[in-house]
């Protein structure tokens, strides 16, 4: 039973190291992979520049991750849906955005100032696409079932996302496609103690931090953050105050639909590659992201992101790609399982 | 390699000896997979069993597949040529094979499969061969874990000890990672200057092949005929940049056009005429040939019907065909051994040279 | 009822009729048709359909990795039952050409057995840890294990066993398989797909009859029971996680048997067919034909009906929070985005009771009740039979104290009653009595034996049993089933038993449906509304099919909460007689929480007075009526100067 953890009032010796445990096992569970690379690296090669490597790729890799598990965790904050259908909105980002380079015709020969007008105009419009397709899902997927069972809302969700896998499907077909590096992606830009920081880690990291920023800064300052926020406590109190619902739940839809846009382009510039059935993998590791760092903390999904990143990286890189997805779901198994109120979540009752 | 294969037919009139040819084109795959699914496949083979009228089965492209139509076949005794298949285990027990291959394939016990195309054994050597000469030392081998990716690999890593090259790792990958940039940075750490991939383009190619070049500067890579296609070659079918191109070979059982033999050149010109594609897939010539063997061993049956074609068929010395002479021995393997190496330039597959293979590697 | 048993006839006839065309199908077809291939393969996968049907459809557990569990039983085919172990040499009742080939070569009927054990294992691995979690955390934890089968799948040509003995053949795929070899018949080959046709109708009819026979028995109704609410289900005596990992076993069994099948019949088993599309494939079967329907899992029929699926827990516990709602100072952006996803009863909630809650930290600390008197001193002392001794009981949930230091008993065969303003503890109380909450400090004593935090189904099958305050029953079932629930934890037909229906299920399911009936019939329900649905009784009806469920299990102590909340004078009045008959007729000691003042002092013999989580009065309905704090408490303040 759920009820049986409950944390008492006065907690006796035992608890103490259960409290401990439930507190920071999980920081010690993820620290365990660098910390034991970190140590066989020292040994064998004096130096970290290998593990640094890794954590700099993880972490352009994770701010990608970072985006879209903004996007669920949102979403699952204010009407507590899993949006399935999320890595898919991802996807079409990134379609819409190598779709547009080709409309634009902008290519990696132009100059830099063309190129940098050129991606900021495609930037807004893979924000725009995903951020109205997320807010459509909603109007047709979720709406209807605001009141249904709670399977019902993920079923439809599951559904919408295979729905879209097919549009991508049809759109650029089956298999990976490779499109123009537009920003020479992985041309190192400068090297610090032996790590090669690329134009595509600079771009991943320097536009992830600033669309974080101001993601907060909406949510906690403007007037219609306060509304999400409102309704995420309490739907019904915030109707009574006059909020309305659907327009906040709409807008929380947008939110997380622009934030995957952006990283489908970030994506797709980024790792130069792009194919139909990108979404699934990244929304099924953004969640775990969104998860890992307390579902429903928008901080928790950016950190949760990173440590993705980074764990996938030395994954890939001591144990073998064809690994790594399982190691991330393990993780994904493990935290659900023993703490899914994550790092930075609030310790709920049914976590206990 | 279907046009190739309709190319034939309708050169030759659809008549084979005194007999009209029907050809029945059979999908294994579905969309959403890309790839054959086993379902399919031995849907197909049953069809082709079914059909009393049915002579000769062409196929599969994938050794995978043939795994699974090749004992339904066997069992209805069904003559079945693929103009692709390369996995060793299905004709011999050759290293390379698997224990148990290749009899658990023919539960009559009968041969009924023949191809056209050289084993892996041949094409491992070969890349292995090309290695050596390019002055490589250490090399990075990858995988994409499929019957033909895999067994490539096997064999590849068997030739490449044998000519004393230093594998660092055989690293099957994961088709749907985003990228595989920390693989890539660890061949760096481990000093690797060559690189190969033994799979098809499907899965991942592209990405892992601009990983592993924007990891090692000046890395020499190479492929087998599982990448030696448009797809990966032309950036702008989605392939690897032009850059990255130009420092990789690929080898494939398809010679130069000017290497073949008149029936051979005649192929292209026909088929450019034809299909408007002056450059067809390295595998066109072989769904030519795989027809023309068929139709040959149906006009030299004399009555047509599947024990006589499957006579016929094991029975070919010395045919004359656009891929040069060859013979089709008791296990059903072609005596053709060259493979042709490749390079890629401007997007586009560009002949480099005839290898010899050092077989028994 | 003869009218009814035709219409039993004909339906059976009707079934029998199309058993027999479906039967004798493959006759009119080329042996080696495209059309008995697919109906085949079709056949297959409505085994899955089926099995997975018990899992989402019954039990309401919304799995999104059933595909796993095709993984495994085909996988299990691919090492017995093929040459892929070529190093061993083991050949079990096979054929002819399964002998000439090195490996291991187990019989298909052996290696079925196998799968499904392998499978039921496997799922109870995987069930054991995720069963507790709530239903969409449940469907992405499982989602995650089918993935990283997969990924096993793919890369289990990596791990070995043993020397030469790899887990799987990763994406180069186990081929071929065995064919299938069945006692007294020729070996099965690749291009007669009759025999094959039938051996996979029959397992389908198998599954079907296992679904069948589960759905109306003690198993079928715990799930379904557990599905539509399980707090209440919990409450009735049934084990949840227990239940629910014989339903997950049960369908990953299916899922394996009909993957062994699967196997022989495509002649592979790769890992590319284990992917997550599958999952859905086989989830879409089941919903297109309506979950929790057979026959929709069955043929893919009817309409999609996903209503049967336990209500959205959180409206209820919305408005139950209403009024109270504390916007806290937002450290993290949206931190407290999430609220506690369950009703209002239910151990899951926050904060759990509703109405005027002190704000933060009014309570904290402050857990003693100033009144620490036993009830009624002199009843204490005198009769020592107390069938309930609650001792400084108290709950706090984060930082705040809904329940603090209560003393509470109950003598048998007393009615006793337990009132206070909304909020004040009192539901919250009597979830720590039946085990939906654990105290935080505290114990509780039950007929002399400590019930202290105990599984609220193993303090029910003690003898404790409650009604809800908001009618909670399974809406799904009729009003004699809902009962027949409440005999859940009398009962003892386990999962073979019900399949099987040996003769002394029979009697028991004869026997309970019958009490049933009787106890329904006690409480004044009318015996034309027995077969009802339980959502379409009127209102009163509910309460009374509630108490009738409750008294199934033959409890000694009853829990009411507020009982009579929504009904008419008339019908409390029925209720206050029942309650007198009740302890006359049966001897059952009661617990009532109520709001109807008629009610409480009518039936009560004492009473005890909660406010704020603490006790302020107690003693007999006269006493408390002029107790000047409690009329405080109820009317407030100035109350008292009027």
């Amino acid at each position: 039973m759920e009820a049986a953890s409950i944390p008492a009032a006065r907690p006796k010796p035992l608890q103490v190291v259960q409290d401990w445990l439930s507190k920071y096992g999980l920081i010690l569970v993820l620290l365990i992979m660098p910390v034991y690379y970190g140590i066989q690296d020292l040994s064998d090669e004096g130096d970290l520049s290998r593990l640094g490597g890794n954590i700099v790729d993880g972490l352009s890799n994770g701010s990608i991750w970072a985006l879209v598990a903004i996007g669920y965790t949102l979403v699952y904050g204010i009407i507590e849906l899993i949006n399935f259908a999320h890595g898919e909105v991802f996807m079409i980002g990134s379609f819409t955005a190598a779709g547009f380079f080709g409309t634009i015709g902008l290519t990696a020969g132009m100059g830099v100032p063309g190129l940098v007008l050129g991606l900021l105009l495609t930037l807004i419009v893979c924000m725009l696409v995903s951020g109205t397709l997320n807010v459509m899902i909603e109007r047709v997927a979720y709406r209807p079932l605001r009141n249904a069972p709670v399977l019902a809302p993920l079923i439809t969700a599951v559904g919408f996302s295979f729905i879209l896998q097919n549009v991508g499907l049809l759109w650029r077909g089956g298999s990976q496609e490779g499109i123009g590096d537009l920003i020479n992606s992985q041309n190192a830009l400068f090297t610090v103690f032996g790590v090669e920081i690329t134009n595509g880690d600079l771009l991943a990291i320097g536009t992830t931090i600033p669309l974080v920023i101001l993601m907060v800064t909406f949510i906690t300052r403007s007037r219609l953050g306060k509304a999400m926020r409102a309704t995420a406590q309490d739907p019904e109190a915030a109707r009574l105050m006059g909020i309305n619902v659907d327009t906040t739940i709409s807008l929380t839809f947008l939110l997380g639909g622009m934030l995957a846009g952006a990283a489908g382009l970030i994506y797709a510039l980024y790792q130069t590659t792009i194919w139909y059935a990108q979404g699934f993998t990244a929304g099924l590791i953004a969640f775990t992201a969104a998860v890992m760092g307390g579902i429903g903390n928008i901080k928790g999904a950016v950190l949760g992101g990173l440590i993705i990143g980074i764990i996938q990286q030395i994954a890939d890189n001591r144990i073998g790609t064809e690994w790594t997805p399982a190691i991330v779901f393990a993780y994904l198994v493990l935290i659900m399982v023993f703490k899914p109120s994550g790092l930075l979540g609030e310790q709920t009752r049914e976590a206990g | 390699m279907v046009n190739g294969m309709r190319l034939a037919l309708q050169q030759a009139d659809n008549k084979a000896g005194n007999f009209t040819i029907k050809y029945e084109s059979l999908d294994d795959s579905t969309a959403q997979a890309g790839n054959w699914t086993p379902e399919a496949t031995s849907q197909n083979a049953r069809k082709a069993c079914q059909n009393d009228k049915a002579a000769v089965y062409l196929g599969e492209f994938n050794s995978g597949a043939t795994a699974v139509s090749l004992p339904i076949l066997n069992e209805c005794g069904m003559p079945q040529i693929s103009p692709a298949n390369t996995a060793v285990g299905l004709t011999t027990d050759e290293p390379g094979a698997d224990k148990g291959e290749p009899d658990k394939y023919y539960p009559t016990g009968k041969r009924t499969y023949t191809r056209i195309v050289p084993i892996d054994t041949i094409q491992g050597a070969a890349l292995a061969t090309t290695m050596k000469e390019d002055g490589c030392t250490k090399v990075a081998m990858t995988n994409d874990k499929e019957v033909y990716g895999a067994g490539l690999s096997r064999n590849i890593q068997l030739a490449a000890e044998a000519q004393d090259l230093n594998v660092l790792f055989n690293e099957g990958i994961d088709p749907k990672a985003p990228n595989y940039r920390s693989l890539a940075s660890r061949a760096a750490g481990d000093g690797a200057d060559c690189f190969v991939y033994a799979g098809i383009t499907a899965n991942n190619a592209v990405q892992l092949y601009k990983d592993f070049a924007a990891a090692i500067d000046g890395l020499k890579m190479y492929g087998g005929d599982g990448v030696a296609e448009s797809g990966f070659a032309d950036p702008a079918e989605g392939g690897i940049p032009e850059s990255v191109g130009a420092n990789v070979k690929l080898t494939v059982a398809t010679l130069s056009p000017d290497d073949y033999p008149p029936q051979g050149q005649e192929f292209f010109g026909d088929f450019e005429e034809t299909y408007d594609e002056p450059n067809p897939d390295p595998y066109a010539i072989y769904g030519y040939e795989a027809m023309n063997l068929a139709l040959d061993a149906i006009a030299r049956s004399g009555d047509g019907s599947k024990e006589k074609v499957l006579e016929a068929l094991f029975d070919t010395k010395d045919r004359e065909s656009v891929l040069g002479t060859y013979s089709i021995d008791e296990n059903g393997d072609t005596t053709l051994t060259d493979y042709g190496l490749y390079s890629v330039d401007g997007g586009e597959l560009k002949f480099d040279k005839t290898i010899k293979a050092e077989t028994g590697g | 009822m003869t009218s009814a048993m035709g219409n039993r006839n004909v339906k059976i006839a009707i079934f029998l009729a199309g058993l027999f065309v479906v039967a004798i199908l493959p006759l009119f077809f080329n042996e080696s048709s495209g059309f008995i291939d697919d109906c085949t393969l079709a056949l297959a996968y409505i085994c899955m359909a089926l099995g997975l049907n018990i899992i989402v459809g019954f039990a309401g557990l919304l799995d999104l990795g059933y595909v796993a569990f095709f993984a495994i039983g085909a996988y299990t085919m691919g090492w017995f039952a093929s040459g892929f172990y070529a190093d061993a040499d083991i050949h079990l009742f096979v054929g002819e050409f399964a002998s000439s080939i090195p490996g291991i070569h187990v019989n298909f009927l052996i290696v079925l057995v196998i799968a499904a054990a392998l499978t039921t294992l496997a799922g109870i691995i995987i069930g054991l840890p995720t069963l507790r979690l709530r239903g969409d955390y449940i469907a992405i934890v499982t989602l995650a294990f089918g993935e990283i089968i997969h990924r096993i799948a793919i890369n289990g040509d990596e791990v070995k066993i043993a020397e030469g003995f790899p887990l799987t053949n990763g994406r180069q795929g186990i081929t071929p398989v065995d064919k299938i070899d069945l006692p007294f018949l020729e070996p099965f080959t690749s291009l007669n797909l009759r025999p094959w046709y039938w051996v996979a109708l029959a397992l389908a009819l198998f599954v079907l009859f296992v679904n069948f026979r589960l759905r109306d028995s003690r198993l079928g109704r715990a799930w379904i029971a557990l599905r539509e609410d399980e707090v209440a289900a919990i409450s009735m005596g049934i084990p949840a996680v227990k239940t629910k990992l014989l339903a997950y076993g049960t369908g990953a069994a299916f899922g394996g048997m009909s993957g062994a099948f699967l196997a022989s019949y495509l002649n592979t088993v790769n890992a590319d067919q284990f992917a997550f599309s599958f999952s859905i494939f086989v989830l879409a079967m089941v919903i297109l034909g309506g979950l929790g329907s057979i026959w929709g899992g069955g043929r893919g029929r009817g309409r999609a009906d996903v209503h049967q699926l336990p209500p959205h827990p959180r409206r209820a516990q919305r408005r139950a929070e209403q009024g109270r709602a504390r916007i806290r100072p937002l450290r993290a952006v949206v931190r407290h985005l999430r609220l506690p996803a369950r009703d209002h009863d239910g151990p899951q909630t926050r904060r759990p009771d509703t109405g005027a809650a002190p704000p933060d930290g009014a309570r904290t600390g402050h857990r003693r009740g100033r009144h620490r008197a036993r009830p009624g001193g002199a009843m204490t002392d005198s009769s020592p039979d107390l069938i309930l001794d609650a001792r400084d009981v108290s709950k706090v949930f984060g930082g705040l104290t809904a329940v603090g230091g209560v003393d509470f008993a109950i003598p048998r065969g007393g009615i006793v009653s337990l009132i206070g303003p909304n909020g004040a503890g009192k539901t919250t109380f009597f979830n720590m009595l039946t085990g939906l909450y654990k105290p935080t400090t505290g114990a509780i004593l039950f007929d002399g034996a400590p019930i202290t935090g105990g599984r609220p189904d193993k303090i029910m099958a003690r003898g404790i049993a409650r009604t809800f305050q908001n009618i909670r029953l399974f809406g799904t079932m009729s009003a004699r089933e809902n009962v027949m629930v409440g005999e859940h934890a009398r009962m003892r037909a386990g999962l073979f038993g019900s399949v099987l229906r040996t003769p002394r299920v029979r009697r028991e399911e004869r026997h309970v449906s019958d009490k049933a009936a009787e106890e329904l019939a006690y409480v004044g329900l009318a015996a034309n509304t027995f077969d009802q649905l339980a959502i379409n009784l009127a209102y009163g009806d509910q309460r009374r099919v509630e108490i009738a469920r409750a008294l199934a299990s033959d409890p000694k102590l009853l829990l009411l909460d507020e009982p009579t909340a929504g009904m008419n004078p008339q019908e409390s009045d029925e209720l206050t007689a029942l309650m007198h008959r009740l302890r006359d007729e049966r001897g059952l000691t009661i617990l009532l929480i109520e709001h109807d003042m008629k009610v409480v002092m009518g039936v009560s013999e004492y009473i005890t007075v909660l406010d704020h989580g603490e006790k302020i009065a107690e003693g007999l309905p006269d006493e408390v009526r002029a107790d000047n704090r409690v009329i405080e408490a109820y009317l407030g303040k100035g109350a008292m100067h009027e």
